[in-house]
């Protein structure tokens, strides 16, 4: 019964020692060691949190939207 | 095309935080990073200012210089991002920067330290805009939604300005003139360079005098 229990115990030990392991999200640099590249801001394929007033895909929409946003931090902007 | 910078407004910045919780919110940052941080100067003195603290994207990035992957790259807009598939977690950035913008989460078995962390502008990285993978590895892609910085526009006094930095230059000055004082910009000639620190002074216009 003892030897079972032990035998038991040692599985359960090294289950979680595997299972650990799986835990841990793996770090290793990238396979072909080069940076990727960057997509542009107004492109945008996620419509589900975008702001209102621009069109995805629109660079001067996009610069249009920023210009007029910024304005919200102007204290001494006039009001509209 | 915008250049975007930060500017926070000493004398309008009442330490209350709220830019380091929205951060925080916004890009589901980790317990132990703080991308933006308020740093008090000569707290408890009579004067006292307080000044939120993050990435200032530098024109001239020493993160980039001495990063010895190559992992950093700049946008068009100015925004200073890393390919967090290429960091190997070396900390020289760390040492590098002026601000203390590079942060390591310690998230791997035997305090193994991860891939460098840092404010984004809130523009993402190299991944597809506003998908799982770009808000898993550097959090929410504002820019790419039309919007600026969390902790810029939810700033309750405006203290924090992030934008295009003539607009947000134009809008600090607006106020110095206005209220007649606080004209100090702290780590704004460090991260975007002026004539006295060993930058060009500007090209002379031809056919002007100066």
């Amino acid at each position: 019964m003892k030897a079972v229990r032990g035998s038991l115990l040692a599985l359960l030990g090294v289950v979680s020692l595997v299972l650990a392991g799986c835990g841990e999200k793996v770090q290793t640099a990238s396979v072909s060691g080069e940076r990727k590249v960057d997509g542009q801001p107004w492109q945008n394929k996620d419509a589900r949190y975008l702001a209102p007033g621009w069109t995805p895909g629109d660079q001067n929409s996009w610069n249009a939207q920023l210009a007029n946003r910024v304005q919200g931090q102007n204290d001494y902007a006039p009001r509209k | 095309m915008a250049r975007m910078k930060f500017i926070c407004d000493a004398e309008r910045c009442i330490e209350c935080n709220g830019c380091v919780t929205a951060c925080k919110q916004e890009h589901d940052v980790p317990w132990g990073v703080n991308r933006r941080r308020v740093v008090t100067l000569n707290d408890g003195v009579a004067g006292e200012r307080s000044i939120s603290v993050a990435c200032m994207h530098c024109s001239d990035a020493p993160c980039m210089a001495v990063c010895p992957v190559d992992c950093f790259y700049r946008t068009p807009e100015g925004v200073v991002l890393h390919d967090k598939d290429i960091c190997i977690g070396c900390g020289y950035c760390s040492y590098a920067c002026p601000f203390g913008a590079p942060q390591f989460p310690s998230n791997g078995n035997f305090g193994l330290r991860g891939k460098m962390d840092k404010c984004t502008f809130c523009a993402g990285g190299p991944e597809d805009n506003g998908s799982q993978a770009e808000f898993e590895k550097y959090g929410r892609n504002r820019l790419s939604e039309g919007k600026l910085p969390a902790c810029a526009e939810m700033c309750s006094t405006k203290a924090l300005l992030g934008g295009d930095g003539d607009v947000v230059a134009d809008i600090f000055r607006t106020r110095v003139l206005n209220r007649g004082k606080g004209s100090e910009v702290w780590g704004w000639g460090t991260a975007y360079g002026r004539p006295t620190q060993g930058q060009p002074g500007a090209a002379p216009v031809p056919g002007k005098k100066s």
